[in-house]
Formats: structure tokens, sequence, C-alpha cells
């Protein structure tokens, strides 16, 4: 069980000060354990500060936040633990290593839970194999290695943890395309094979699409929408209102739509796209 | 968080102490500091007290800022206050145990702690009004005679106008790795001294190799557009001294006067 719960979840930052900040004005969500959520909204809309509040780095304002029915600010022994349920890869995290061997560095995480060496170890294999480190790799400086093998080696550190709840913040973001399809696919294999919870931050709609079970969209720090990725993305004026768009897929079946050709309306990935065009087998006015 | 200490912080703001020429600014709290150490009686001292206060009222500056911005320096003034407290010849006003109260030693702590508060008051007073760009500008023009004797004003100026800038970035920088490795279990609050220091290792080595990274790239930005030191270079904004700027100075040098005369009055 990993069941999350925001009750009208409050963050203003800086207060007090000419600075002051609403970064989060009530959220309030229910993260049922076993979900893939995408996370969407433009630069500074809080998903950032919203995902810091799931494993308590950050401390509500206002509300609450629950883990299983239970508050996370209880004490300091339940949020240490929760740190360990709730895994937060952060942006660009390929910046925060810093051990002398990717072994050691992907270890930090697992070593801090207090485990012994060899549950390390096997956490630390576990995790590599996941986020796709090879294992020789282990003795080489992660800071001698490439921005995607960094990046993986960052992931890996936290799902070395097995954390309940996987959060990553735009992973891809900066990634080639061959890197981004493989973190996808390696993200995509963790949530089949742990039944755990997944929560990706992105702004691009075309992951969110072809990823995700449920989409939440924010918007000036608040949840402007909530629903599944055919609901949401029904609804592209909404979308663009917010400084967000719909993915490719859907776009193009608009366009096809508005010319004459009979679609129907809740695409939103490529592949979704082409077997309705197959199936529609050269009829109509093409 | 890290982000919410106030040292040196600029509070933007559109007030007749925010747009006084930075240079005037430099100028007065020079001047601010020599009436300060001047006055040692209650006349004095009333007077430079009431200075600053008259310049914190038009800044629109929060007084619980300033006082704010004096924690990191509590030990210092309780030490400073204790010392002299306990440690000045006069008339005993109680005893107990092997300590004593004098009248001179409660009238010198009152006095000396009032004086460190004024002191770094008054350089907060600076940095809250004034842009660090703006800041390193009316230094560097201030100092511009000493280029005469072949002082690197301009490359010394330029310095601190990059560390000035990249203080926030790297404090915001440092805040980002803590919360990373906190979210991997990281624990920087408990423990001994030795155990503290070590688990600052996990901040301090990505926090070294970004800064190297980000001096790297700015010194290539700085590159391209073609940089090449202060020999011919021009301002976008230029100081201009008002009639304010002169106004702030002689009221301020009638400050200073006026001090010394209340001390050589024995006030």
């Amino acid at each position: 069980m990993a069941d999350i719960r925001l009750e009208s979840l409050r963050h203003v930052y800086s207060r007090g000060t000419p600075f002051e900040k609403t970064a989060l004005d009530d959220v309030s969500l229910d993260i049922p354990s076993g979900q893939y959520v995408a996370i969407l909204g433009h630069t500074g809309s809080g998903k950032s500060t919203l995902i810091q509040h799931l494993n308590g780095l950050l401390a509500p304002t206002s509300g609450r936040v629950l883990f299983d029915g239970e508050d996370i600010h209880r004490s300091k022994e339940a949020l240490r633990d929760i740190r360990f349920r709730v895994g937060l890869v952060f942006q660009y995290p390929e910046y925060q290593l810093f051990e002398e061997t990717v072994y050691r560095d992907i270890a930090f995480g697992p070593k801090n839970m207090g485990l012994s060496e060899s549950e390390i170890d096997e956490h630390v294999r576990l995790g590599a194999r996941f986020a796709g480190v090879d294992e020789s790799l282990f003795s080489l400086s992660p800071l001698e290695l490439s921005g995607g093998q960094k990046r993986r080696i960052a992931i890996a550190g936290v799902m070395a943890m097995e954390p309940d709840v996987l959060v990553l913040d735009e992973p891809i973001a900066g990634l080639d395309p061959a890197g981004c399809r493989a973190l996808l696919k390696n993200i995509k294999e963790y949530h089949r094979s742990t039944h755990g919870t997944v929560i990706l931050v992105t702004h691009d709609m075309d992951v969110a699409a072809s990823e995700a079970q449920r989409l939440v969209v924010m918007n000036k720090g608040a949840v402007a929408l909530d629903g599944t990725p055919a609901e949401i993305f029904s609804r592209p004026t909404e979308l663009r209102s917010m400084g967000l768009d719909i993915p490719d897929a859907t776009a193009l079946a608009q366009a096809l739509r508005e010319r004459g050709v009979e679609i129907p309306e809740s695409i939103y990935t490529p592949r979704f796209l082409a077997g309705v065009l197959l199936s529609r087998n050269g009829e109509g006015p093409c | 968080m890290l982000k919410d200490i106030t040292l040196g912080q600029y509070f933007p703001g559109d007030t007749p102490v925010h747009r006084l020429d930075p240079r005037t600014k430099l100028v007065c709290v020079i001047l601010y500091f020599i009436a300060l150490f001047t006055a040692n009686g209650p006349c004095s001292v009333g007077l430079v007290f009431l200075t600053l206060a008259f310049a914190v009222g038009i800044s629109r500056i929060r007084p619980g800022a300033l006082v704010k911005g004096m924690k990191p320096l509590l030990f210092i003034v309780i030490f400073t206050a204790i010392l002299n407290l306990f440690f000045t010849e006069g008339e005993v006003l109680f005893r107990w145990w092997i300590f004593r109260v004098t009248d001179q030693g409660v009238y010198r702590t009152v006095l000396m702690v009032l004086r460190i508060f004024l002191l770094v008051s008054s350089t907060f007073l600076l940095t809250y009004t004034t842009s660090p760009l703006q800041l390193t500008d009316g230094m560097e023009r201030l100092l511009a005679p000493l280029k005469k004797v072949r002082f690197p004003v301009h490359e010394l100026s330029m310095m601190m106008s990059i560390a000035l800038r990249f203080i926030p970035t790297l404090i915001e920088e440092t805040d980002k790795i803590m919360s990373a490795q906190k979210a991997r279990g990281a624990d920087f609050d408990t423990g001994g001294l030795a155990k503290r220091a070590k688990a600052l290792l996990p901040i301090l080595v990505p926090l070294f190799v970004s800064a190297f990274r980000r001096a790297d790239e700015l010194a290539t930005a700085m590159e391209c557009r073609c940089y090449h030191g202060g020999e011919g270079r021009t301002r976008m904004k230029t100081l201009k001294m008002g009639v304010g700027d002169y106004l702030t100075l002689l009221l301020y040098c009638l400050v200073v006067a006026g001090a010394i005369v209340l001390v050589r009055l024995g006030l």
C-alpha cells in the first residue's frame, strides 16, 4: 500500500518578505497505489513545489500530506522513513553525483537506509538494472561519464532504494531521442514489475500521452484538470490557454477531421492514430 | 531554508534612498562610521541613532529585517556585552558572587551594543537599498584614481560583481543539492561534529563541480561577447550625481561635525 493524499495544500515561499510568492494554492489530490500519473504544467505552475511535498522536503504552509492515511510530518522518524518510500528524482539529477565510483554513488541511498552490505549490493544491482546502468560502469568515476549516463546513474541511485512511489521531475529534459526513449521504457518497466506508483513531471504532451494512465494539469499553483489522457486531450483550447498543447497525434487527427476524414475524437498516440487510419482501409475522400 | 538568510540581500524599491547614487551611499556609510566611532556620549550617540532611524524610515525597509540580519552576530554582541558589563571600573551598583556590575559598565555595555547594532544596520541599509551591480559600479568609480598607480580597479570590481552575482545562484544550487541528497536519506542535522562534517561531502563535491562548470561557461560567454577588460568600456547606465546626492552628502557631513562638536562639549 502506498496511497498518497494531499489535503488542501498551500505553500508560500519567502513568507513575510517582499519576495513572498504563493506557489501552491489549495491543492487536493488523491494518488492511489500503483498508478502511473503525469503532472503537466508550464514553467512556474507549481509542479516542482508540489512534488517536493510528496516526500516532505517542503512542509506545507497549510494543509496536509497523507501517506497511507497518516500525516508524513507527524514525527522526524516518519519523515525520514517517507524519504525512502517516496523516491524523488530531481530535475537534472546528474549534478548531484558526488562519490568516487558509480557503485558507491548508487549505494548512497540504500546505505542511508541502514541495510547490510549484502542487501546494499542487491539494491544497487537492482537499481542499476532498472535504470539501464551497465555493471561494467560500476568502478568508474561518475564525473567522467556522458550526460545521459550520469542521468541514469542518478536515477538508479533513487530506484536502488526500492521506493513504493517513484517521482521524476522532467527526467527526459535535455536527453537525445534515443536516450529519451530508453529511459521512458526503463521507467515503464519499473512500473510494471514493481507495481509501484510512478509520478512523472513533464511538459511534453506526447510523453504524457503515451506513458501515463492519468494526467494532472497544474496551472497557477492549482490543479486545473485531472483525468485520463483521452479526457484531458479532448480540451485543446483550455490546454492552450494554460500555455500547454495537445500531442502531435491529436493535432494531426484534428486536422484530418477538419478536412472531412472521419476519425474519433479521443486520439492521443501515433500508434492509435495509425491503427484508426489503417482500419479505414481506403474509404473516404483520401 | 538557506534562501531566507538576509546577509547582503537587496530589497528592490523606489524610495529616495534607493534612488541615491551608489557613490553617495558608499561615502555616506563611511561618514556615518566616522560619526559613529566619534560618538561616545548620550547626545552624540543619540544623534547617530536618529540619523540611521531617519534613513531607515525613508527607505521603507522594515526595522525587523535589520534586526534579523543581526542574528549571525549574536555571539559577538553577547560576548562584548558581558566583557563590558563585568570588567569595567566604576561605582559598584551591585555584587553577586565574583561578579560586580558598575555604573560605567552598564553605560559602556549599552553604548557598545548600540554601536555594533548601528554599525551593522547601516551597512545592511546600504546593501538592502543598492543592487550589487550598482554597488560595484559605485566602488569602481570611487576607486578610479587608484588606476594611476596601476591598481587593477576594473578587474577587481568585475570580479566582485561576478562573485556577488553568483551568491544567490550558488545558494539556490546548494539548496537543490541538499534536497536531492536528503531525498536519498542524507542526514545533515544529527550526529557529532565529525559525522556532520562528513555529511557535507555529498553537498560540497557537486557544488564545486558545478561552480567550476559555471565559471567556465561564464568565461566563454564573456569572450563570445568580446570582453577584453575595462579599457574603452562604456556603460549602459552612467552614474550621475543629482541635487539629492549633494544634499545627502552635506547632511552626513553635518552629522559628523555635529558628533564631533557634541563629543567636544562632553555630551
